[in-house]
């Protein structure tokens, strides 16, 4: 079975719960699998619960055995030594107690005041007697609080409702469970979260004492496993993200530090809440780190003064922003924290970085974002990728430990399946003319673009449809695709021909694509086009400017040669007959040539 | 077969975990490997999630066979 087919943990909350059921009996047994004898003891019915659980733990490569009590019989199980129970000797014991369950024994109570004191010892004491006899994880869950209203809006208010009772419950059944080592899974989030309304169905509590709809079993049990696998050692201790888009609206490299959106718009609103959400993830003791692809000065001015952003330079464990691949960066990053890929999450807003990370590093969890930046802290809460127990001092020095310093992070580690993927990747080229539909991406790239930019020649719109129509010019986009989708146009150049010279007028390229041939594509297109102009070298210029340093050295990694300089301006050329086509993992579809 | 009963059937081939499920109107529970009171509460749900009806209690408990069970279903579904 494919396993990067097969859905992450952040996943398995999300899946119906058929789903998630048939891809658990898909999956077999492998060699030195870690095995978890689990004991599930509830007062509702547990079989959707049982066999969700064991799907989940097995999708997170755990092998579970699980012992299922009868219906209803916690405390026999509990209080008899020699009952199932302890002849299976589990290694995690959960007690499944239902909010419904407790509606009868309450409606009957005598002694109402008395009932959520009567509830909560008589679940502690079960709680010792299992600690007295094994050494098991002990799970409870909490009640969810009901949604019977008998005083209306005062029903919380009076002490002899079963909505003050269980609220009364949970609190004491917290104050214990610290004191016990009982891990509580807090069931009443989850009902809140998904809505009471649909969780607490009682027609199936009626026909089949189902606590709540199997739809929200996934949800429930992900956080059982997430409880679960805790205590044994896993737990994510480092966010990494990317920035254009995940941290701010907008794309550094093109718009500028002034025209991203944080705060200010309704947009920018949304990316600084989400800033919030991971600040407070920080302040636990989870590491954040940057991976972006940009230029490190800039980040590095965004990160230290831009005035309405909530994550600072100091918040950072680590800054890596280039315009090298991802993976080779997020193995740079694991080298400083000095982490297991499983403890890290990987946060980016683009499909090709997403997939790329979860191919190269499977044991990394690579959660998809909503496209709409508002819906982020949604995702998060549901998730629940950050079990975790509150910071310890160690992990506070460590954070002070890790600050992102100044310098670039080196790269020692290369991650080498780059090639093949990218070769994966399924990637299309559509060559394209400066017509009407092009036109507004291209003055867009030719106006704005600092970086990726080799001349900086800010052509006027009228400028643009003046070259297009030139005859001694070849002037053409290209907009790439691949089955992650549609990039848009990334590349724009011009070419003036001036005798036997094709002279490369502006060269400009998106830097999100950095890395993916695409260089080399369009320079085999200028080869072309330089052809058909009847030249026989290209020639390309790179002014310096202070935000294009990145390209400095791009003609003679293209296989230019140096042809003298002007001023600062470093000139170099290609002669067409020594050019070589490579071979790039690309598809380019040309326009027809008489258009 | 209509588009509903596809639709129908697709259900059933998820939830029973079979592809090459096919469902008539006389199926009953004892004609389907793994339709067990545990299964027939997924089947219910995820027909009610899959078409956005309610079923009550009395008519899941009333269902003898798939083709009332469509009936009901086709009955709460906008003409």
């Amino acid at each position: 079975m494919d396993l990067l087919n097969l859905p992450q943990a952040w996943e398995l909350a999300d899946l119906p719960f058929h789903r998630l059921i048939s891809l658990g009996r898909r999956i077999e047994r492998k060699d030195g699998q870690p095995n978890l004898r689990i004991a599930l003891l509830g007062d509702a019915a547990t079989q959707h619960y049982g066999q969700a659980l064991a799907a989940t733990l097995k999708l997170r490569g755990w092998w579970p055995e699980i012992y299922e009590a009868e219906f209803d019989t916690i405390r026999q199980e509990i209080l008899n030594p020699a009952s199932e129970l302890y002849r299976f000797d589990p290694e995690v014991v959960i007690l499944f107690t239902a909010t419904q369950a407790l509606y009868h024994r309450f409606a009957r109570s005598a002694e109402k005041a008395a009932f959520a004191g009567s509830v909560s010892s008589e679940i502690v004491e079960l709680w010792k007697r299992v600690r007295s006899r094994s050494n098991a994880i002990l799970i409870q869950h909490n009640f969810v609080v009901p949604l019977n209203r008998p005083f209306g809006n005062r029903t919380a208010s009076e002490r002899d409702t079963l909505t003050s009772t269980v609220t009364r419950i949970n609190q004491s059944l917290l104050d214990a469970a610290s004191e016990q080592g009982v891990k509580i899974v807090d069931t009443e989030f989850q009902a809140s979260y998904h809505g009471k309304r649909h969780w607490l169905d009682e027609r199936l509590w009626c026909q089949a004492k189902q606590a709540l709809s199997p739809s929200f079993i996934p949800s429930l049990v992900k956080n059982v496993s997430d409880t679960i696998l805790l205590e044994r050692g896993a737990g994510i201790k480092c966010v990494i993200v990317d920035l254009d888009n995940t941290m701010w609206g907008g794309i550094l490299a093109e718009d500028g530090a002034d025209r991203l959106e944080i705060g200010q718009t309704e947009l920018g609103l949304a990316f600084q809440r989400f800033q919030i959400a991971l600040l407070e993830l920080k302040s636990r003791g989870v590491l954040l780190a940057v991976c972006s692809k940009n230029d490190q000065a800039n980040v590095t001015d965004v990160l230290k003064n831009h005035p309405d952003m909530i994550l600072r330079w100091d918040d950072f464990a680590a800054v890596v922003a280039n315009f090298g691949d991802k993976a080779s960066n997020i193995l740079a990053i694991r080298e400083k924290l000095n982490l297991g890929l499983d403890s890290f999450v990987f946060l980016d807003d683009t499909a090709f970085e997403r997939s790329l990370i979860r191919t190269a590093f499977p044991a990394m969890q690579v959660p998809e974002l909503s496209t709409d930046p508002a819906d982020f802290i949604g995702d998060l809460a549901r998730w629940n990728l950050f079990e975790g127990r509150s910071a310890t001092a160690e992990d506070l020095a460590r954070l002070a430990y890790y600050q992102a310093d100044d310098q670039r992070q080196t790269i020692r580690e290369k991650f080498h399946g780059l090639d093949d993927f990218i070769a994966e990747l399924g990637m299309e080229a559509h060559v394209l003319p400066f017509d009407s539909y092009a036109l507004p991406r291209v003055l867009q790239l030719v106006q704005r673009s600092n970086q990726f930019n080799l001349t900086t020649i800010r052509h006027s719109e009228a400028d643009l449809r003046q070259l297009a129509a030139d005859r001694d010019v070849a002037a053409f986009c290209i907009r790439l695709a691949d089955r992650l989708g549609d990039n848009g146009i990334i590349a724009t150049v011009i070419l003036r021909k001036s005798g036997s010279d094709a002279m490369v007028d502006t060269w400009i390229m998106s830097c999100r694509v950095l890395g993916r041939r695409v260089e080399d594509l369009t320079v085999q297109v200028m080869a072309e086009k330089a052809r058909q102009l009847g030249c026989r070298r290209l020639v390309g210029r790179y002014i310096p400017t202070t935000k294009n340093g990145i390209v400095e050295d791009l003609y003679p990694q293209q296989g230019f040669a140096a042809a003298g300089e002007e001023g600062t301006t470093r000139v170099y050329s290609l002669d067409l007959a020594q050019y070589q086509l490579q071979s790039i993992p690309i598809i380019i579809h040309e326009p027809d040539p008489q258009s | 077969m209509s588009n509903f009963e596809t639709r129908v059937q697709n259900v059933f081939r998820e939830v029973f975990d079979n592809p090459d499920l096919n469902i008539y109107r006389e199926m009953q529970a004892k004609h389907v490997v793994g339709w067990d009171s545990l299964n027939h509460i997924t089947l219910i749900m995820t027909l009610e999630e899959t078409f956005k009806v309610k079923f009550s209690t009395r008519e899941v408990m009333g269902f003898q066979n798939v083709g009332e069970m469509m009936d009901s279903l086709r009955g709460k579904l906008p003409a």
